[in-house]
């Protein structure tokens, strides 16, 4: 006599995805909120349509691959398409962020297996591939962007820049990621609830930091160059809502550490010599590709294995064992 | 004629196996990097396709009638040179003639007498098999190569750039990233998929399916040893109708157990064939058995088999074991897969055996 079907409770893989993706929500109000203050209805229907975009690719690939055991639960749709929408102009297309949503969960998250199992991450996956293929209409944000500015090795603009303006978003950039203010403060919530999870961000901003000072593109000083490099861009944006990904990113304190050393070094490399403005998006995608590097073993080699007794390897696949999520 | 029918079916049977169940590009993975880098519009796809297919073509003869006699290691750099006959005259002929076009495939063209489509059947089938048979081959091969490059090339013009053909189709829906080699790869990824999901739901390959899942986290599931049907002894045994009911595509007898070759790399995890000397052609894996895999083409079937291969199955237990013997130590896992593989392939007649060139 075959079993009565239960109501489908969330397997483990998609429990933890969902606490995650839930404290990645509850992160994201902050940005949400600013970008719908200073956009009003624009920011609203880009987010809405990427988001609705994301849930019905994963609703239809749920259905199709997994004969109807949806995976729309663990909220990872909902947050890649509210992420791909807030690193986007205001300006932008709505069918612009319904393509990078589609492609986001088509192609880096679906054939993987879902959230917890694919290896790069899927908003910057999404994001790169609108770099890829419309860059003017990723990068025009209706004036020159502090990003621009970089790129053509300029601190000066019209309205002279300050620190105030720099952290509270007050230029032309992408809708969500402007206010250092807001994400340094949703970031906070990472010391409440995964204080693992910030050992990658913080490798990632102390080695842009570093690499701003050593090898400033504006001639206004270190500091400026510092200022104005971590506050362009979607680079904290970046470090605190993708790099952390608990499918991608390794588990221990110093592997992430190190891995957010690499991911920085590889996105400021990439900001200096890279065709795009911001390269912040590659390097995320880079880094993961690297994330399960050995880095035991061959430390090992070197006779060094003790002093990275602590690494772990990236925890994937295998129930996404990334973070205590 | 009962002859013209014959060869009418084991072409057939060769074209489905080779063009299909055993996709050179889906299933064996070879021949990728013009694919994903120089199929971005129909016209660069046909050109690439028909340069592959000539390459083959040029490949089969000489090799047959020329190349079998050198020692193995000259004859892999000499296939390279054969394939170089046919893609050069294309590269010339695109330059005098149409230029933008061989912007298109650019160094893609070039690397095709390179690829390993070419040398890896002519290494393994042309040098050693009869001619028709290796025609067979060469011409089902290029066909699922074609096949998937045209499938490529559509959707990459028509998602990259918006125009069929040179046409404009769309102004608006494009999206040009996906012109790039990545784009490619993502095409041939889910073109696989598809293809595997289709061979799945309507062709039987006993046992060497078991593990298709687009969860990688999910462990493969064991591959169950097929039950093996009966077989007669040798294959100077008379013809038999083979016990399920199948389509009519293999007439003459099947081999015996030892007979069945070991087949060809790539695909379902079949060994690798090596040869028996390393200057000498190395066996027909396409021998008398038949199709060198031994795949049965049939419809699909609901679990539970029939009866024939439940009685069958103490038998393939030995059979098991005299393939295991004579297979590779990296193909062992595969020996259970061919245990229950019948040639469909029709195998040749017993005078092709002895054809000379």
């Amino acid at each position: 006599m075959p079993e009565p079907e239960k109501k489908a409770a969330l397997a483990p893989d998609a429990a933890a995805a969902r606490r995650y993706y839930t404290d990645g929500l509850i992160m994201l109000s902050g940005p949400v909120f600013m970008a719908v203050a200073l956009y009003r209805i624009e920011a609203a229907v880009l987010i809405a349509v990427a988001v609705a975009s994301a849930v019905a690719c994963e609703a239809l690939g749920a259905l199709l691959l997994k004969g109807g055991q949806t995976t729309v639960r663990d909220l990872s749709a909902v947050f890649t398409g509210a992420a791909i929408a807030l690193m986007l102009p205001a300006g932008a297309s709505p069918l612009l962020a319904a393509a990078g949503s589609v492609f986001a969960v088509c192609a880096a998250k679906l054939p993987f297996g879902g959230a917890m199992h694919a290896p790069f991450v899927p908003a910057a996956a999404g994001l790169a591939f609108l770099c890829v293929s419309w860059p003017q209409k990723v990068f025009s944000y209706g004036g020159v962007s502090v990003a621009a500015m970089l790129q053509v090795k300029s601190s000066i603009r019209l309205n002279p820049l300050n620190f105030f303006d720099l952290v509270l978003g007050n230029y032309p950039g992408p809708m969500g990621t402007g206010c250092i203010a807001v994400l340094l403060a949703c970031s906070a919530y990472f010391l409440i609830r995964r204080r693992k999870a910030l050992w990658a961000p913080l490798g990632f901003l102390a080695a842009c930091a570093a690499m701003a000072a050593l090898f400033p593109r504006v001639y206004a000083g270190r500091l400026t160059s510092v200022a104005m490099e971590l506050s362009s861009g979607a680079m904290v944006f970046a470090a605190v809502f993708l790099l952390p990904d608990p499918a991608s990113a390794p588990s221990g304190r110093a592997s992430g550490f190190v891995y957010g050393i690499f991911a920085g070094v590889v996105c400021m490399l990439l900001r200096r010599f890279g065709a795009a403005e911001e390269g912040v998006f590659f390097a995320v995608l880079i880094a993961n590709a690297f994330s399960a590097f050995p880095l035991p073993d061959i430390a090992g080699r070197f006779g060094l294995r003790g002093r990275f007794a602590g690494l772990a390897g990236k925890g994937i696949r295998k129930g996404g064992a990334g973070h205590a999520v | 004629m009962p002859s013209d029918n014959k060869a009418a079916e084991r072409f057939s049977a060769v074209m489905l196996n080779r063009a299909f169940l055993q996709n050179p590009v889906l299933v064996q993975a070879l021949g990728l990097c013009p694919i994903a880098g120089g199929a971005v519009s129909l016209k660069a796809g046909l050109v690439l396709s028909a340069a592959l297919t000539a390459g083959m073509m040029l490949n089969l003869l000489a090799a047959h009638f020329l190349l079998k006699r050198l020692p193995r290691w000259l004859r892999m750099p000499a296939y390279v040179l054969v394939a170089l006959a046919a893609v050069c005259p294309a590269g010339y002929i695109l330059e005098t003639r149409a230029e933008s076009l061989l912007s298109q495939v650019g160094i893609y063209l070039a690397l095709l007498a390179v690829s390993s489509l070419i040398s890896v059947r002519s290494e393994k089938t042309f040098v050693s098999c009869p001619l028709k048979r290796s025609f067979y081959v060469a011409a089902a091969e290029s066909t699922g190569y074609s096949a998937v490059v045209i499938a490529v090339a559509f959707v990459r013009e028509l998602a990259g750039s918006g125009t069929l053909w040179g046409r404009t189709v769309t102004s608006v829906y494009f999206a040009p990233g996906l012109l790039l080699p990545f784009g490619g790869f993502l095409a041939l990824g889910f073109l696989a998929a598809l293809h595997r999901g289709t061979v799945a739901r309507h062709f039987v390959l006993r046992g060497a399916l078991k593990d298709i899942t687009f969860d990688l986290s999910a462990a493969a599931e064991p591959v169950i040893p097929p039950p093996a049907p009966v077989q007669p002894p040798l294959p100077t045994a008379e013809p038999e109708a083979p016990p399920e009911a199948v389509p009519e595509t293999a007439a003459e007898p099947a081999p015996a157990r030892e007979e069945l070759p070991e087949g060809e790399p790539g695909g379902y995890g079949e060994p690798e064939q090596e040869a028996a000397a390393p200057d000498e052609p190395p066996e027909c894996p396409d021998g008398p058995g038949g199709s060198g895999r031994g795949f049965k083409v049939k419809a699909w079937e609901p679990p539970g088999g029939d009866e024939t291969e439940t009685a069958a199955l103490p038998a393939a237990e030995t059979d098991n074991a005299a393939l295991s013997e004579e297979s590779d130590a990296d193909g062992s896992a595969a020996a259970p897969e061919h245990a229950g593989r019948e040639a469909t392939d029709a195998a040749p007649e017993p005078g092709e055996g002895g054809e000379t060139p």
